[in-house]
């Protein structure tokens, strides 16, 4: 059988291409009027074309950046006659897709039309069978986000996190939105501490499979893990080098935590810090160049932040008596942590020199580990609030706030790089 | 009206190219207006696909089972506790470890393994790093006090392995521990 596709919104070669100004999420200034998606042919894809229509507008709605509205259904020139001569205070474009059948997989067109220009700036198409329509529908969001803003869009990340749904604590991951959570490890031990290498494609963790407190490392899409460093005592709470070379860690093998360096395949390990206390939690900045980490050396856990060397060693956090869990942001100016405030830990963000710390979370129960999205502008955090632990996400302001997980306990969540393909 | 002309004329054509084909048993019935578009060649069609996540299968390991009378002499061996966020040995705590001593040196073939546990407040990844202390302190104890060194290992659970599932204080206070476990 052949199926034949006319030519549809293609954009022509002599249109200029259309980019608006990047925005930051203070001043939404883009409004998108989402068409109802709709089924082609005879297939029966009404329930597919509306549920990529809810995963797009779901995407648009949570990257912060558009203002997402509905536009009327109906006859579409109707619908955009009723824009002209109306002066418009933003940007006004118009997303609608459709999704056909071709063999036994699906189709999917969509495009963005630019209202007061009257013309198509987007034209996508994708072919996937039925399980990935989530995958096309977040790539689609991608585009768009790409296309408006020149930023490239996070719909297609990932959450790893702890779960102890299979009976033992294995690390899942998930879609960013919460959809599509799936075991990686299978060890039936305790797997703790996840955390993306920069390229996306492995995850390090920490693992009793052993015993011992290793560190693993598996593929982002399972497969066998492999140990990277066995010292005796713990090899904790890895982050991976934004260089994607070195894994920074806490070991336990000199006889106290100490936070130190190694390769990716285990070699050339090297000690950073060198104090009595605890030191414990590194994370990288985006440069590499420097590391934030948390050490009892004052008397209470305290986020501290050193040279990439070991070197310069200076505390961030001066007030409350147990901050931890330091993450530095994407852009590299704030670095979030988890703080103890009466009975309850909360998640604050603070700029790299400690000053202006901004308390983000305020709810009963504990909120901690938080993560950055890799545009910034959200953060992914493990609270009890509900009364059992689940991961939840907010936007980095503390606005916004939704539960990702439902079932057993959820912690520890990483946030994933974008990956290779977008 | 010029671009109605120019929709109509699209449609003729691929009407005509699907009749050329002779087997357009599939009518394209589009359930919305489309407006006009130029024509052009389409859009390549990008494939997503849906990697599959594999499982990894761990091999049951084979564990020995320790013999009665180790089994009888470490059951007497007790547990040691701590305070908030710390791995100091209080008096009591000292109490318990010259019993756990005794025991030791009159069983010279128990070797045990001194887990050390958290309460359930303050990060997974800090409390990793107490546990090993609280156990450590537990094993320093034990070697000052004559038990060689090479029967003691230390793991830290952190608050992974709570004794206690609840969330007081009491609880708490049960999951700040040294635990005291046959080695294997």
């Amino acid at each position: 059988m052949l199926v034949i596709f006319a030519p549809l919104w293609a954009v022509a070669a002599d249109q200029p291409e259309v980019r608006l100004e990047i925005r930051t999420s203070q001043t939404i200034s883009i409004r998108i009027y989402m068409r109802k998606f709709y089924a082609m042919g005879t297939g029966g894809l009404g329930r597919q074309a509306s549920d990529f229509e809810k995963i797009v507008t779901s995407d648009l709605q949570l990257s912060g950046l558009f203002e997402v509205l509905q536009a009327p259904g109906g006859d579409l020139d109707s619908f955009l006659g009723g824009f002209k001569n109306r002066v418009a205070s933003r940007e006004e474009v118009m997303v609608e897709g459709r999704v056909s059948a071709e063999g036994d997989k699906l189709v999917f067109e969509g495009r963005i039309f630019d209202i007061a220009g009257r013309k198509t700036i987007l034209n996508k198409r994708y072919r996937f069978v039925g399980p990935a329509l989530r995958a096309a529908a977040h790539r689609f969001s991608d585009e768009i986000v790409s296309e408006l803003t020149g930023e490239k869009g996070i719909a297609s990340t990932s959450i790893a996190f702890v779960s102890n749904l299979s009976g033992s604590k294995e690390i899942y991951v998930m879609d960013y939105d919460g959809y599509g959570e799936k075991q990686v490890t299978r060890e039936r031990s305790i797997c703790l501490s996840p955390h993306w290498s920069p390229d996306g494609q492995r995850i390090a963790y920490t693992s009793y499979s052993s015993g011992n407190p290793d560190l693993h490392v598996v593929g982002r899409y399972g497969g066998k893990p492999y140990t990277v460093s066995s010292f005796k005592g713990l090899n904790s709470s890895p982050a991976w080098s934004p260089d994607n070379k070195k894994i920074a860690l806490t070991l336990t093998k000199d006889g106290n935590a100490e936070i130190y360096v190694l390769n990716v395949d285990g070699s050339g390990v090297r000690r950073l810090t060198s104090h009595p206390g605890i030191d414990s939690s590194p994370s990288w900045s985006p440069s590499g160049r420097q590391i934030a980490f948390t050490s009892d050396r004052s008397g209470s856990p305290q986020v501290y932040v050193m040279e990439a060397d070991g070197s310069n060693v200076r505390k961030l956090t001066f007030s409350g008596s147990y901050n931890d869990s330091p993450t530095w942001s994407p852009k590299g100016d704030r670095i979030a942590y988890a703080s103890r405030l009466g009975n309850n830990f909360q998640i604050f963000v603070a700029d790299i020199s400690g000053a202006n710390p901004v308390q983000l979370t305020s709810s009963g129960g504990n909120n901690e580990n938080p993560s950055w999205s890799p545009d910034g502008r959200q953060l992914v955090f493990s609270s009890s609030r509900g009364g059992k632990r689940d991961i939840y996400a907010m936007n980095a302001d503390g606005s916004n706030v939704r539960r990702l997980t439902s079932q057993g306990d959820n912690f520890s969540p990483s946030w994933s790089p974008r990956s290779e393909q977008d | 009206m010029k671009r109605k002309v120019l929709f109509a004329a699209l449609i003729l054509m691929a009407l005509a190219l699907i009749l050329s084909f002779g087997c357009a048993k599939k009518k394209i019935t589009p359930t919305g207006e489309l407006p006009s578009a130029p024509p052009a060649s389409r859009t390549p069609a990008e494939e997503v696909t849906q990697p599959e996540v594999k499982a990894q299968e761990t091999p049951a390991p084979v564990e020995e089972e320790p013999g009665a009378e180790l089994t009888a002499a470490a059951a007497k061996l007790k547990d040691v506790f701590f305070a908030f966020d710390d791995y100091a040995l209080t008096e009591e705590a000292r109490e318990i470890l010259a019993g756990n001593g005794k025991i030791l040196s009159q069983t010279p073939k128990l070797n045990v393994v001194i887990e050390g546990h958290c309460d359930e407040r303050g990060t997974v990844e800090y409390n990793l790093a107490l546990g090993e202390k609280r156990a450590n302190s537990a094993k320093s104890y034990l070697v000052n006090y004559g038990i060689s060194q090479s029967r003691i290992s230390v793991i830290s659970y952190g608050k992974e392995r709570p004794f206690d599932p609840g969330h007081d204080e009491s609880a708490w206070a049960k999951n700040r521990r040294g635990h005291f476990a046959i080695q294997k």
